[in-house]
């Protein structure tokens, strides 16, 4: 059986053993999703990315063993790259606070100079994603980003399903109001 | 408010307004105001969706970095699993080497006396209450009848041993009653002269009787026979008179058996049991 034939979870598993195939099969699954999570969640960063991702799979080298073969193998691996996150905000929440008023004035500035196209839609809708908490913005990233159903982000997250709802709801909400200068369509 | 939160998310994520029922219309327009807003969160929704479509590329080195970081991993771990290996063999031999039976005999000799003692300390556990009192009264009664059986052979002993030292006083006495016959005659001029003349003709005769020694020993010999029997019994009515203070000693003053005596072979335990 090749490595592409066996679940993520019975990879993981083996991945956990030593086996160095089912770890490159893991990679070659995830790295590239996890890799995009990390950059949207930390101020699309690029290098802050990448050394996220390696630390990612280098927790999977090194607790392989604490995971539970009946647990979906990607709500786990987000809970991880989740749990990273927020120890990232938390140790940043200063300089974030700091930040937040140049922020402000440079949206406003691109307001007003580019034009209301789908570039433009993308830029205010990722600065508007830094603006929220670490919790709504990872369930925003792992809804629209990963197509995460609600219970695989109430999974990873540890919110409950209800609450993952009423987040996205709130962030729409949010969103249809400051975006109301864009037209996404056009 | 959060259960219609969710409905509203829900609706949004799946219906256009037009495709509401008039029920699910009236519930939007109430938490939402207007058709218009409900449009609009459906829009930013949707171009949400496209927006995070977008990736980036995961940089080329990553993988090579990872590999080799589980590679690393990989080589420690196996390194310390091998020590583990060693760490267990090194102890078990020093386990061998130290328990070792013929390493070590005399805890295999305590090993056995153990063994040995266990089984008969825990059938006397094991035997219910009951049966421990039972077996209590029996080895009572038997103790019981084992210091009538020796008291009974004490007195016997005793009785002989007077009888003897009785006999021994009375043949003492009559010697001495003939010696002071004898000393009292002594005094009288006829009789010394006569005593004289006696003692002459026995030098004589003990001079032959000499020759003649074969009997002297003997009546020694009785003699002295007589004098160890005499000793034999005084020691004998000692040692049992010593014998029943002891006993004395270890009754109680009510009469009964002490305890200690009868429960030689069992733990206080039992006894307090």
């Amino acid at each position: 059986m090749s490595k592409t034939d066996l679940t993520d979870e019975a990879l993981m598993v083996r991945a956990a053993n030593g086996d160095r195939v089912a770890f490159e099969g893991i990679y070659d699954r995830y790295a590239g999703r996890v890799y995009n999570y990390f950059f949207k969640m930390l101020y699309q960063d690029s290098e802050r990315a990448k050394d996220q991702t390696q630390e990612l799979f280098m927790k999977l080298v090194e607790k392989g063993n604490q995971y539970d073969g009946k647990r979906a193998f990607k709500t786990w691996l987000f809970s991880i790259a989740n749990n990273m996150c927020k120890n990232i905000y938390r140790s940043e929440e200063v300089k974030k606070r700091a930040n937040e008023e140049l922020k402000t004035v440079e949206n406003h500035a691109h307001q007003k100079t580019e034009s209301m196209d789908r570039k433009a839609f993308k830029t205010a809708l990722n600065e508007e994603l830094e603006k929220f908490d670490a919790e709504r913005r990872s369930i925003f990233i792992l809804r629209f980003k990963h197509q995460l159903s609600i219970k695989e982000i109430a999974e990873s997250t540890g919110v409950a399903e209800g609450t993952v709802k009423s987040k996205l709801f709130y962030t729409l909400k949010k969103l249809s109001n400051q975006l109301v200068a864009f037209n996404p369509k056009s | 408010m959060n259960d219609n939160e969710e409905k509203i998310y829900d609706l949004i994520t799946s219906k256009s307004f037009d495709e509401l029922s008039k029920g699910e219309q009236a519930f939007v327009l109430d938490n939402l105001g207007s058709e218009e807003a409900y449009a609009k969160m459906r829009e930013a929704n949707l171009a949400a969706m496209e927006a995070m479509t977008d990736d980036q590329e995961v940089p080329a080195d990553l993988k090579s970095s990872v590999m080799e970081a589980f590679d690393q991993r990989s080589q420690i771990k196996s390194g310390i699993v091998w020590w583990k290996y060693v760490a267990a063999v090194a102890i078990l031999a020093v386990g061998a080497f130290v328990f070792w039976p013929a390493g070590n005999p005399e805890k295999v000799q305590i090993a056995e006396n153990v063994e040995r003692e266990k089984p008969s300390a825990e059938a006397e556990v094991e035997s219910g209450s009951g049966t421990k009192d039972s077996d209590q009264e029996g080895s009572i009664e038997k103790n019981d009848e084992k210091l009538e059986v020796e008291e009974s052979q004490n007195s016997a002993q005793e009785t002989k041993a007077i009888e003897e030292e009785k006999l021994v006083d009375d043949n003492v006495s009559e010697e001495r009653e003939a010696f002071s016959d004898e000393t009292e005659a002594m005094d009288d001029p006829i009789i010394q002269s006569d005593f004289a003349e006696a003692k002459s003709s026995d030098q004589s005769e003990f001079q032959e009787e000499n020759n003649a020694s074969s009997e002297a020993p003997a009546v020694d010999q009785h003699m002295g026979m007589d004098k160890k029997r005499a000793a034999n019994t005084l020691s004998m009515s000692e040692s049992s008179m010593t014998s029943k203070r002891a006993m004395s000693a270890d009754l109680p003053q009510n009469g009964g058996v002490s305890l200690s005596q009868i429960g030689g072979p069992f733990p206080k335990a039992y006894v307090a049991y």
